[in-house]
């Protein structure tokens, strides 16, 4: 009782020191510092995260600060048709103790007209919504954290966040307002330079913009991993692997309510034996008024026992929160979650992130 | 007894030459070059352009875009259902996806827009219905002009 009441407090001065930084610092505007560049302006953004956990309940954590990721986002035209995206994040890795960088996207895109483009590069995998939408600036996405499911690569995450590769893409064709994406890349284990096999990984992606406020999708992946890659389980594969990743979405934004489901299933076939793990997830939230948004997550990923990729394992995360939105780049989220998996017991804490957008 | 009346039919008179320009202004016109083809454009495709999920004219032919930034509030709002602050937000998200190539101009007074629709022939804007003149061609939302009854964007 004591120490949840020391918690509790602890957590109203963070949430209040948070919420008089934000009535400080936030402007309404979004501020872009743009360079000369060879064929039209250079614009450089950034995003970074403050996040504040309670710790405690099986978490295995004590309270703390945690500071996010430090995003650089450039955009640059460079020539008629042709432009850049780049995207490079500083972070603490716990395993190395320092600070390091990583190279999250960096692509050229030259627009074959209004509706095509092709994009070479790394680029993020266009698997179902949420990986698209929703990159490393965690301003502009609706909670604190990513689903389980699309949980980065260095995470532990089950899905090739990032692919480096030639993207197609098509944007509102014809009467449907279909989209699609055609990603030719590097295979499994997201290798920035050279790929293990001669087998390159293909991803399909449809979707159709129904109404502006309707969006629903399906895509698929298919990818071979040599004998003797590493896996995320942390060993090496004994045979030759084939993933293929089937999903579909749907996703409804209107002014009052926001929702977004979304489910995807990983196959892998090895040595005659086949494996199955789904994960999905189910998103919703009501904007009560113009800056305030509760909302509610839930997300599970199932990773099949016998799987020669994946470590074993069952996780699912409830999550209900609350959203400030000062402005479209200083937002405010509170959350309380609550996960658990196959190895350990139920946890649960408490969240509160300021993340902008700068 | 005439005083008082020739006094309030002052006041009224007053009143109606004050609340006129605003009644006029209530009206957002959607603006094109006047010699862009398009006479007509659907709701949704307005929605679909100023959300960043469409990029051209109903004909096929591109559109750039621009906004009225003292009109965006009412327009915002009465053409695309959402709060300004939400718009802005799904602008920087396409444009931190990398799929806005290029984000719709502000332009904070009547002359900035008037001379953007006439430097682009490709060009679409908003602004107050009262505001516009004949060097700028007025579409039609769904059929309607920004005079008519059951006009959307007011």
């Amino acid at each position: 009782m004591t120490r949840a009441l020391s918690t509790s407090r602890r957590l109203l001065a963070t949430a209040g020191a948070l919420v008089a930084l934000v009535a400080v610092t936030a402007t309404p505007s979004l501020a872009q510092h743009e360079m000369s560049g060879g064929g039209g302006p250079t614009i450089i953004r950034g995003f970074t995260d403050v996040t504040w956990r309670s710790g405690g309940w099986n978490t295995g954590r004590n309270a703390a600060f945690e500071l996010g990721q430090f995003d650089l986002f450039i955009t640059s035209q460079l020539a008629d048709r042709f432009s850049f995206v780049g995207e490079t994040v500083f972070e603490f890795d716990e395993t190395a103790g320092e600070f390091v960088v990583d190279v999250e996207r960096a692509g050229i895109t030259y627009a074959i007209d209004d509706h095509l483009r092709l994009t070479a590069g790394k680029v993020h995998t266009p698997l179902g919504y949420w990986n698209n939408a929703y990159h490393h600036g965690l301003a502009l996405q609706p909670t604190i954290e990513r689903p389980l499911l699309m949980k980065f690569e260095d995470e532990g995450g089950p899905l090739p966040i990032h692919t480096v590769g030639v993207q197609l893409s098509g944007r509102d064709l014809g009467a449907a307002h279909l989209g699609f994406d055609v990603l030719v890349g590097n295979g499994l284990g997201n290798r920035p330079v050279a790929d293990s096999t001669r087998t390159p990984s293909i991803t399909l992606a449809a979707h159709s913009q129904l109404t502006p406020s309707l969006r629903v999708g399906v895509s698929g992946y298919r990818a071979v991993s040599e004998p003797g890659s590493e896996t995320p389980a942390g060993s090496l594969l004994a045979s030759r692997l084939t993933q293929t990743i089937g999903g579909a979405f749907a996703t409804w934004f209107t002014q009052r309510a926001e929702a977004i489901i979304e489910a995807q299933q990983v196959m892998d076939q090895s040595a005659g034996q086949r494996t199955t793990s789904p994960g999905w997830f189910a998103y919703g939230g009501i904007r009560v008024s113009p800056r305030i948004v509760p909302y509610a997550m839930h997300d599970q990923v199932r990773l099949a026992a016998n799987d020669p990729y994946f470590a074993p394992v069952h996780t699912r995360r409830e999550t209900l929160g609350v959203r400030f939105e000062q402005s479209a780049a200083v937002v405010l989220k509170l959350e309380g979650r609550s996960i658990e998996d196959s190895a350990r017991a139920r946890a649960k804490d408490v969240a509160l992130q300021l993340a902008v957008a700068f | 007894m005439a005083q008082p009346l020739r006094r309030a039919a002052r006041a009224a008179l007053f009143l109606t030459i004050l609340l006129l320009p605003v009644r006029l202004g209530a009206q957002v016109a959607v603006v094109v070059n006047p010699h862009n083809a398009a006479d007509d454009i659907s709701l949704d495709r307005l929605k679909r352009l100023y959300l960043g999920q469409a990029t051209t004219f109903p004909a096929g032919d591109h559109a750039r875009l621009a906004l009225h930034v003292p009109s965006s509030e009412r327009f915002d709002q009465a053409a695309l259902g959402l709060g300004r602050e939400i718009v802005r937000s799904r602008w920087m998200a396409m444009a931190f996806r990398g799929e806005a190539g290029t984000l719709p101009v502000e332009y904070t007074t009547v002359e900035e827009v008037r001379k953007f629709i006439g430097d682009h022939p490709d060009g679409i804007a908003y602004l107050p219905a009262s505001l516009v003149d004949d060097t700028m061609k007025v579409l039609r939302v769904d059929g309607k002009r920004p005079t008519d009854p059951g006009y959307p964007i007011k």
